[in-house]
């Protein structure tokens, strides 16, 4: 549940995936060669037919039937490769490998020669890259029981036990292989019930034959030698070639130290859990009722959990490595335990064990195809098989089974690989066909199971007299149950069903995080059970869309603090900035660029996140628990602390917002930020209405301030009197902030503007005051998110940018039919291009709240005649404009278009062309310019006067003029066509934030089509 | 009479965080027996046990489930048809008792409409300084080593919130026994034996109407379960 969207980073393994898993590889790569063979060792007299295929650092064969001979050997364990002259067949080439052990591999290329050639280049080519490694052979090969075995002998006659033997070859000075806690703390099961001996000589045979540790090849009786039972002393090593782990370990030499050493004395949620169940793990085995027993289990566990902090700490994983220890080293368990996490039961103990759940699915699936009666019975009893079932296979039957069973099972599995605990569990269940059938409840089939497995030892039929049909165990009928009459389970069906399901199960998953989220929240505030769902999808399409990175998180706090926390901050998931960012853009129409483009074939909205510091302020302010990252129950707060107030609250939220040492003051530089959020917030109205009241603002703002810490009950009196929306200092002669006499002199980081004044001069301007009155509170809206989002987990949501409005158009909707969406770019990008050859491509930038249109009228009323244009206002405004930041560029063309709309209402030329600057393009520089002009045309404001009072709109006015004739020489006549189409395409290209308004009713009509599409 | 009466099957679940006694107080109630050190349950254990109240017989099934956050997923596999919850939370430890009470919130939405809760404060052995002190080590299992063994949930509280809940509220010592067998006979009083002997018969129908998030879930169900999203 903690982190939602790894399931959706989980993709169907590739052909690659599979060899490599097959043969047990470190990592998945392209095979370099792959060609078929004949493959044989040296002396045994067998020779098999199969593929060969050279990886990196691995020389792989396997023969056609896929079992009887399989070996992946590793180049650095290669000594000497020679080419053989073929005289029976000639044309076709044959090596001979010698190997570490002296082992000597004859491989003949059944290829036509260019291949075969382009084969030995390439392994030439690799033994030279692996050369490095083959140093560290010896030593490494030393610290393998096998190499002792092979070197020792074993006296047939001597029928002391095996402890007692090891017990002096301890004293030989020969602790140096690894070894698990059996050696000190005996190994679970009678050694000469379980033959221990014979195996031994049996192993150390076929090791002298077919190489062992790292160069083992399997042959036909490798089989069973494994179905038989690994011995004791050999298995840790044994688990560790069959898995893989080993080519870890060998890489990665010192790593599990290193992990020790430097999260030594840290504690985590992991380690604390670990911690818990430490004392619970085989608690009847003895090494785990020693302190040094404990304390390997725990090195191991939270070595891991530091490894892969993703995953943690499952329970279930205790009793695994628990189990592991007995026969495995600490490190040995150690990189088993991550082949087992990672690449052999990947998802098991995931923190959404969707492996597991998959698992249960799949294997019920796998009753139903091989039993279908019983699972008929099931269904029609309300049995829930993986109610029984789940712990088998979380636990690799370990929990279920006595132990000397659970092991052999586990070996068979390490060498066979998953579809073993399917094929034992089916076989379970066919054993007890008679008993389950007749089972009417869960509970019923759950004692059926506990006491089958704990009979796994009484003989199958105990009245027999016969003592090798005494000696045919439970154990071993259900072994020959679970290969032979349950070999059609092979690792493809297991593969194929997995496919099958996995969408399924993660969808399932994503509900279940889904609801217990909502149910954990603390407080849903005003929205309801609705509001918060609706949350909750944004919320989860963000971290589809962009995704948290783990590390990017704060590390978990220290286990004392976390002791008290809430329960919902202990495994919640949670977002940083990025995802943040994204969440508020699908959130807020102001939060995110709207791009209508419109080929003439279809029009689409096309979303994009801006850069702006005020998300990072958005984010801080929301992080109530102050761990520098988000939690659903801090977006709820925080929307509900915009979403539902009222003029006043709205005002002081923003000014909060901007204050960030919470002191109640402003400092200059934070007010200029406020602006420039505003400016930001503002940034794609049409018009100049919104530029002029942040610019007036800005001007107030700094009268007010400076007035009030000039002569702070002067200002207070003349407050009571004069109404502050009529605050107008523009006509007031134009006086440098210098000159003012007895200006105060405010550092930029003092405080300098309280809330009450900065209400006022909000409520001065009609625009801020409808703004934070409703318009702001408006501008959040659930709209619904993209149903395939939420559809079809496996999409790959990144590509999503084109969130799927209003993709509209007859050709359009023809196109949307045909297309996927995975091929929706490209077409967009095809129609694009062929709009704009036609020249009716052209992108609009969809304003976020609306209202100048609705606002005109009013602005139409307050303007006074046209007169006194030129103050220093003006000059700043016009150095803003000149100056503004591209996202800003819009509202700079679209005052001509503005300016238009009040000359002549009804004559359009819709061949006027408006476009941004060239200068405007580039974000970072003009946005500090703009910075900059905002703050010279504060320092050459006039002096506060706040009796003089005229509307300023008319100098407004003016500026635009001015600037629709500085802006001239940007309009395009129509010769210029095809260089503006141009330009559009490599501002687009740039992802910069672009305009091209062919016609000037598509602005103003924009808010209509905004209505209608929401 | 009472000996050839057939028992009244009584589904209970046992739910609570990790490590908080949950398996020890069934093991109490059902063999009077504890473990220092018990296995943690994965997925979940299975006992029955009867119990006699007045003139019937109650046979408790009663589902021990894993404690550990991310087998929460599974809990809705075991909770299904379930008659009683008890939702067993560690009185040295607040962060069990959070996790007692958002399950109590799941029951409530997502268990059966008419579940009978019990609230378990377990471990009373670790804070009970009069009862035979002997602090010679820790005597559970699952306590962690640095953990201070004072009590961290008043009794009060505890209530307060169980009555505030609507939920039966007991402190217990599975290693003591005290009040264990008290959970269950209380629990036994309040199920309304007769309707569910009425209502064995279409129990079955019932039991599918449940919706779950496991494995079980196909498509059709998961329908149902969004409709429940809306906790």
């Amino acid at each position: 549940m903690s982190q939602l969207t790894i399931l959706r980073g989980y993709r169907d393994p590739t052909k690659n995936d599979l060899l490599a898993d097959y043969f047990r590889l470190p990592i998945s790569s392209e095979p370099l060669s792959e060609l078929a063979a004949t493959f044989g060792v040296h002396g045994t007299g067998q020779v098999f037919s199969g593929n060969l295929y050279l990886f990196k650092s691995f020389l792989c064969f396997q023969s056609y039937d896929k079992r009887s001979c399989v070996t992946n050997i590793p180049l650095y364990s290669i000594r000497r490769v020679e080419r053989l002259s073929t005289i029976n067949q000639p044309g076709t080439l044959a090596l001979s490998l010698i190997l570490w052990h002296g082992l000597k591999l004859v491989v003949q290329l059944n290829t036509l020669k260019p291949t075969s050639d382009e084969f030995c280049n390439h392994l030439k080519h690799s033994l030279r890259e692996q050369l490095s490694q083959m140093k560290h052979v010896k030593a490494f090969a030393k610290g393998c029981y096998s190499e002792r075995l092979v070197g020792e002998e074993i006296n047939d006659n001597d029928n002391d036990d095996l402890d007692h033997k090891d017990n002096d070859n301890d004293n030989d000075n020969d602790k140096t292989y690894h070894h698990g806690l059996g050696v000190q703390f005996k190994y679970p099961g009678d050694p000469k019930k379980l033959r221990e001996k014979t195996k031994l000589r049996l192993w150390k045979e076929y090791f002298r034959l077919h190489g062992r540790n790292i160069t083992l090849v399997r042959y036909p009786q490798f089989i069973r030698l494994v179905q038989v039972g690994l011995p004791s002393r050999l298995r840790g090593e044994m688990w560790e070639i069959l898995s893989g782990s080993i080519y870890d370990r060998f890489a990665n030499p010192g790593e599990y130290q290193r992990i020790l050493e430097l999260h030594d004395g840290q504690s985590s949620m992991a380690t604390d859990e670990i911690e818990k169940d430490l004392n619970r793990s085989l608690p009847e085995y003895g090494a785990y009722q020693d302190p040094a027993g404990i304390a390997a289990l725990r090195r191991v566990l939270t070595a891991y959990s530091w490894r892969n902090q993703e995953l943690g700490y499952c329970q279930a994983m205790n009793i695994l490595v628990a189990a592991l220890l007995i026969y495995m080293s600490e490190e040995q368990a150690f990189w088993f335990l991550d082949k087992i996490c990672t690449r052999i039961l990947p998802g098991y103990y995931s923190a959404s064990m969707y492996g597991t759940l998959l698992d249960q699915k799949v294997f019920e699936h796998l009753v139903q195809r091989t039993m279908p009666s019983l699972h008929e019975h099931f269904v029609e009893s309300d049995i829930q098989l993986s109610v029984s079932s789940l712990p088998w296979f979380l636990s690799l039957y370990i929990n279920s089974m006595p132990l000397v069973f659970a092991f052999r099972i586990i070996d068979c599995f390490v060498a066979f690989g998953p579809r073993v605990l399917f094929q034992v569990g089916l076989a379970a269940l066919k054993v007890n066909y008679a008993k389950l059938i007749d089972a009417t409840d869960d509970g019923m089939v759950l004692n059926i199971f506990r006491d089958y497995f704990a009979s796994l030892e009484e003989p199958v039929q105990p009245n027999s007299t016969d003592p090798k049909v005494l000696n045919i165990t439970n154990f071993s009928e259900l072994l020959v149950v679970a290969f032979r009459e349950f070999s059609v389970i092979t690792d493809d069906t297991i593969i194929e069903e997995r496919r099958r399901f996995r969408a399924g199960i993660v969808k399932s998953i994503e509900l279940f995080s889904k609801r217990s989220a909502i149910r954990n929240l603390k407080d849903q505030a005003r929205f309801g059970p609705d509001g918060v769902n609706k949350i909750f999808d944004h919320f989860f399409y963000a971290l589809c869309k962009t995704p948290t990175p783990l590390a990017a998180l704060p590390p978990s706090t220290p286990s004392k603090l976390r002791e008290n926390e809430e329960l919902s901050d202990r495994t919640e998931t949670v977002i940083d900035l990025a995802t943040f960012r994204v969440f508020l853009s699908d959130i807020a129409t102001w939060a995110r660029d709207e791009k209508i483009i419109n080929n003439g074939f279809q029009e689409r909205i096309v979303r994009s996140v801006p850069e702006n510091e005020i998300y990072r302020k958005l984010f801080k302010s929301w992080d109530y628990t102050g761990r520098d990252a988000l939690g659903l129950q801090d977006l709820v707060r925080g929307l509900d602390s915009v979403m539902f107030n009222g003029l006043l609250d709205n005002i002081e939220w923003f000014f909060n917002l901007h204050d960030s040492d919470n002191d109640g003051y402003l400092t200059k530089d934070e007010l200029v930020q406020l602006s420039e959020s505003l400016l930001f917030i503002f940034r794609a109205e049409p018009g100049d209405a919104y530029l002029g009241a942040v610019s007036k603002f800005m001007t107030n703002a700094f009268e007010y301030a400076d007035s009030l810490i000039e002569q702070p009950q002067a200002v207070k009196e003349t407050n009571k009197n004069d109404e502050p929306s009529q605050k107008d200092p523009l006509s007031a002669t134009e006086v440098s902030d210098n000159c003012v006499p007895g200006s105060p002199q405010v550092s930029n980081h003092d405080p300098y503007i309280n809330l009450a004044t900065f209400r006022m001069v909000c409520l001065a301007d009609e625009l801020l005051e409808a703004f934070f009155d409703t318009d702001l509170r408006q501008s959040f809206k659930f709209e619904d998110v993209p149903q395939s989002a939420i559809d079809q987990p496996l999409i790959d949501l990144s590509t999503l940018d084109d969130i799927g409005i209003g993709s509209t158009g007859l050709v359009g909707n023809i196109l949307g039919g045909i297309f996927s969406k995975d091929n929706k770019e490209i077409l967009n990008g095809i129609a694009d291009e062929i709009g704009k050859s036609i020249g009716k491509h052209q992108v609009i930038y969809r304003p976020s709240f609306g209202r100048v249109n609705s606002e005109v009228e009013i602005e139409e009323k307050r303007r006074p005649a046209p007169e006194e244009k030129d103050s220093s206002i003006v000059s700043g405004v016009a150095n803003l404009l000149s100056s503004t930041p591209s996202w800003f560029s819009r509202s700079r063309s679209d005052i001509g278009q503005a300016e238009e709309q009040e000359m002549e209402e009804k004559t359009r030329k819709p061949e006027e062309t408006s476009l941004l600057s060239q200068g405007d393009q580039n974000n970072g520089e003009s946005h500090l310019a703009s910075i900059k002009a905002a703050q010279e045309a504060l320092a050459n404001r006039q002096a506060f006067a706040i009796d003089q009072r005229e509307d300023d709109d008319e100098d407004f006015d003016e500026s635009l003029n001015d600037d629709e004739e500085a802006g001239g020489e940007f309009a395009i006549g129509s010769d210029e066509d095809d260089d503006m189409i141009d330009e559009v395409d490599a501002i687009e290209l740039d992802d910069q934030h672009a305009i091209v308004a062919e016609e000037a009713e598509k602005i103003l009509n924009a808010p209509v089509d905004k209505d209608q599409r929401i | 009479m009472s000996e050839s009466q057939k028992p009244v099957q009584v589904k209970l679940v046992l739910l609570g965080e990790a490590a908080v006694g949950k398996s020890s107080v069934v093991l109490r109630f059902v063999q009077n027996d504890f473990q220092e050190y018990k296995e943690p349950t994965i997925g979940a254990a299975f006992l029955t046990q009867k119990c006699r109240l007045e003139d019937k017989v109650i046979k408790f099934e009663i589902w021990d489930t894993a404690g550990q956050e991310r087998f929460r997923s599974l809990a809705p596999m075991y909770y299904r048809n379930a008659l009683s919850a008890v939702v067993v939370y560690d009185i040295t430890s607040s962060s069990s008792f959070e996790k007692a009470k958002s399950w109590v919130k799941e029951l409530q939405r997502q268990a059966s409409p008419n579940v009978i809760i019990a609230l378990v404060g377990n471990k009373l052995d670790l804070v009970e300084g009069s009862q035979e002190e002997e602090e010679e080590e820790r005597d559970d299992a699952t306590a962690t080593p640095n953990q201070d063994q004072s009590r961290a949930i008043s009794r009060d509280e505890a209530q307060a919130y169980a009555e505030e809940s609507n939920l039966l509220f007991f402190e217990t010592s599975a290693k003591t026994g005290e009040g264990v067998v008290e959970v269950f006979t209380e629990i036994a009083k309040k199920i309304p034996l007769e309707q569910i002997v009425n209502s064995t018969k279409s129990r079955a129908q019932d039991q599918t109407q449940q919706n779950n998030v496991n494995l079980n879930a196909n498509n059709g169900q998961s329908k149902q379960v969004g409709d429940n999203c809306a906790c």
